[in-house]
């Protein structure tokens, strides 16, 4: 019996020793595994290859001042005190996931942990998405943030956003300029919801897109975690390597794993890139869009009858308190009454004083009914395109067209029928002897057409800066044009003059253009004249063009161009892709 | 002296209009409710009478209410009351840190 159990107490005792033996292998594994880690490294905002960010080395972001990912899990694996697993919860978190450390760590004693976690342990996650602007080259590309939405409060939800750290008092140009080179550090920024909508729809007339989110419980959790870690953390931030998508796509990585895809340049990541990495692997479900302010205002005007848009006209050009009683009679009324209402506070914010009757036409109240801002977004079209054609007004040439599409945006925003285009790298080539040539290749090309009206008046310009030939058989040579004028029209109208410059490469030459559109369902005709200086013959020149589409179905249209000034007649298939 | 720390505390939140101007997770700041009710006052007056929407709610939550009839007509009465947003701003605030429920409502 006492030779059973002598022999039982070693089985034991090997047992454990051989348990005990296993898991030190595992947990000295997982710290060799640690630079293939990706959550951890994403945890570190270390480097692909395991090595942490040397701007935070000198910081209390890391428990050592060691260079890599797997020395940081060492230290904390070995030093679990209360004050540590409060202040590093997701890597503890993690740590205990991939089974680093044998259990949880216990965080109850953390009260300002949970008291930021209850903000941020929500039901719905949006990647929130403002739509690029024109207006200022910071606005270029959009904007990307995480929205922890409260069902039962909205406005109120945190706003997480990843931005260059400025006291406010910089330029655009400075920002631009340290922000290009790396000079400038970067934080996660927390917001209510409502500051980033008055921001956003309200002051830039931007529209919003809010995605949700697909996120399980426990990813959230680790989310969550990590956000109280980086609170108030300088990380590093650059255009284009680290900018607010990649400090956006950094975190998510943290609770979904790997985002595959990149935008321009290998490691770009914009706002598009990352809806359509999300969409791909399935993790964006319902979506909504915030218009702004001033294209609700213009949806609603053109969705009242012509009497009742006589009476908005008659209410902000006076008299306006007997109007406002012949007004609120009825609903569509009331939506009369609101379109003057949110006209006069845009009016007051643009002009710095409120019109005469403010007080008068604000105290009016009114049962609005459904809230206005919010509708559900159909997918819009893609922005690739391809086009095939011939040039039947020269030798028949078969030419093509190609837009990339990387940033290629056509927004709605602005009060009227508003074109906020951003095209890069969109190029014309043609066959010529055989041989396949560039025509036009227009490495940037901005325009902000905005129609003025009773609500606002906007100005419009238009910025290309490429390479083209003044004539097939001419060799390529840059230009830039820039122009800046007004337009005016109807939701099915669009009529421009702009003034400006084209600088060729060796001449100056000022220019007037007058260009009308219009639409009639899938048909629509542009037309457009130009004067200018042509060098090296220094005559002035007058051009029509002249373009017809005709939009067989969705992503595929029929496109006749006419340009007099280079003789061109290209009959084309334009396919969105 | 509170009317002069309550204007102080609209004029940091107008100009704390800016996105860049952070705030700590796990809290709503005086100058954030500030800017909530002041850019809002239009559709805010809209959703107490109405007694719906998802500003009201926000509301209820900012001042610690539950979404109930008593909430809301305790907010319409106090609406009804006030000539214009600041005014409108200062009850509301009054009632968010009394922490007195309804006795603040007029």
């Amino acid at each position: 019996m006492t030779t059973v159990l002598s022999h039982a107490r070693r089985m034991t005792r090997f047992l454990c020793i051989l348990l005990l033996a296993i898991q030190t292998s595992a947990v000295a594994s997982n710290f060799g595994i640690a630079p293939t880690d990706l959550i951890w490294k994403r945890l570190l905002f270390a480097d692909d290859q395991g090595k942490l960010s040397p701007s935070l080395v000198q910081t209390d972001f890391y428990l050592t001042t060691g260079t890599t990912a797997a020395e940081e899990m060492r230290a904390l694996a070995k030093q679990q005190s209360p004050e540590l697993v409060c202040r590093y919860p997701a890597r503890y978190a993690h740590m205990a996931n991939i089974g680093v450390i044998p259990s949880p760590v216990d965080t109850s004693h953390c009260i300002e942990l949970h008291k930021k976690l209850e903000d941020l342990l929500v039901d719905d996650v949006w990647l929130v998405i403002a739509s690029p602007s024109v207006k200022s080259p910071m606005s270029y590309f959009g904007h990307v943030a995480l929205v922890f939405r409260r069902q039962n409060d909205l406005y109120f939800s945190r706003a997480i956003s990843f931005l260059a750290d400025s006291d406010g008092h910089d330029s655009d140009l400075s920002l631009m300029l340290r922000g290009a080179t790396g000079a400038i550090p970067g934080k996660y920024t927390v917001n209510s919801f409502h500051q980033l909508i008055n921001k956003y729809v309200e002051v830039d007339q931007r529209a919003v897109t809010a995605y949700q989110l697909v996120i399980a419980p426990e990813e959230l959790d680790l989310l969550a975690r990590h956000l109280v870690e980086v609170d108030g953390v300088l990380i590093d931030y650059n255009f284009f390597t680290n900018n607010c998508s990649t400090g956006i796509r950094t975190l998510l990585e943290v609770a979904l794993g790997e985002i595959t895809g990149t935008d321009l340049f290998g490691r770009y990541t914009s706002p598009n890139m990352l809806v359509a990495a999300l969409q791909e692997t399935q993790r964006l479900d319902k979506v909504f869009l915030f218009e702004p302010t001033e294209k609700t205002i213009y949806d609603e005007y053109w969705a009242l009858t012509p009497k009742q848009r006589l009476d908005v006209r008659a209410m902000l050009q006076g008299d306006t308190p007997s109007k406002i009683r012949k007004a609120t009679g009825n609903e569509q009324s009331a939506r009369a009454l609101w379109i003057v209402q949110n006209t006069y506070r845009l009016q007051f914010k643009a002009y710095g004083k409120p019109p005469d009757d403010y007080a008068a036409v604000m105290a009016v109240d009114l049962d609005w009914g459904p809230e206005p801002y919010q509708k559900t977004e159909v997918k819009s079209a893609p922005h690739r395109y391809f086009a095939v054609g011939f040039d039947f007004g020269r030798s028949n040439d078969p030419v093509f067209s190609l837009s990339p599409g990387l940033y290629d945006k056509q927004v709605p925003s602005q009060t009227g029928k508003v074109r906020q285009t951003f095209r890069y790298l969109t190029a014309d080539f043609r066959m010529l002897n055989s041989n396949l040539q560039v025509d036009e290749l227009r490495i940037l090309d901005l325009e902000f057409l905005s129609q003025r009206n009773m609500f606002s008046k906007p100005r419009s310009w238009q910025f290309q800066f490429g390479v083209k030939r003044s004539d097939p058989a001419e060799s390529l040579g840059t230009f830039a044009s820039y122009r800046l004028g007004n337009s005016w029209g109807s939701p099915n109208d669009l009529i421009s003059v702009m003034g400006g410059v084209d600088v060729m490469e060796h001449y100056i030459s000022p220019s007037l253009t007058a260009s009308y559109e219009r639409s009639w369902g899938r048909t629509s005709i542009a037309s457009g004249y130009s004067h200018y200086v042509s060098e090296p013959l220094n005559e002035r020149m007058s051009g029509l063009n002249l373009r017809i589409t005709n939009e067989v179905k969705k992503d595929m249209a029929v496109t006749f161009d006419f340009d007099s000034a280079s003789s061109t007649s290209i009959l084309s298939l334009r396919v969105g892709f | 002296m509170q009317a002069l720390s309550l204007r102080i505390v609209v004029i940091i939140a107008i100009g704390a209009s800016s996105i860049a101007n952070s705030q700590m997770i796990g809290q709503i700041t005086d100058s954030d409710f500030a800017g909530f009710v002041l850019k809002n006052t239009n559709q805010l007056r809209y959703e107490i009478a109405a007694g719906k929407g998802y500003r009201l709610q926000s509301l209820l939550f900012a001042i610690g209410f539950d979404y109930s009839k008593s909430a809301i007509e305790c907010l319409q009465e106090t609406n009804a009351h006030q000539s214009n947003s600041f005014e409108l701003f200062r009850a509301l605030n009054e009632i968010r840190i009394s922490e007195q429920g309804y006795d603040n409502c007029s």
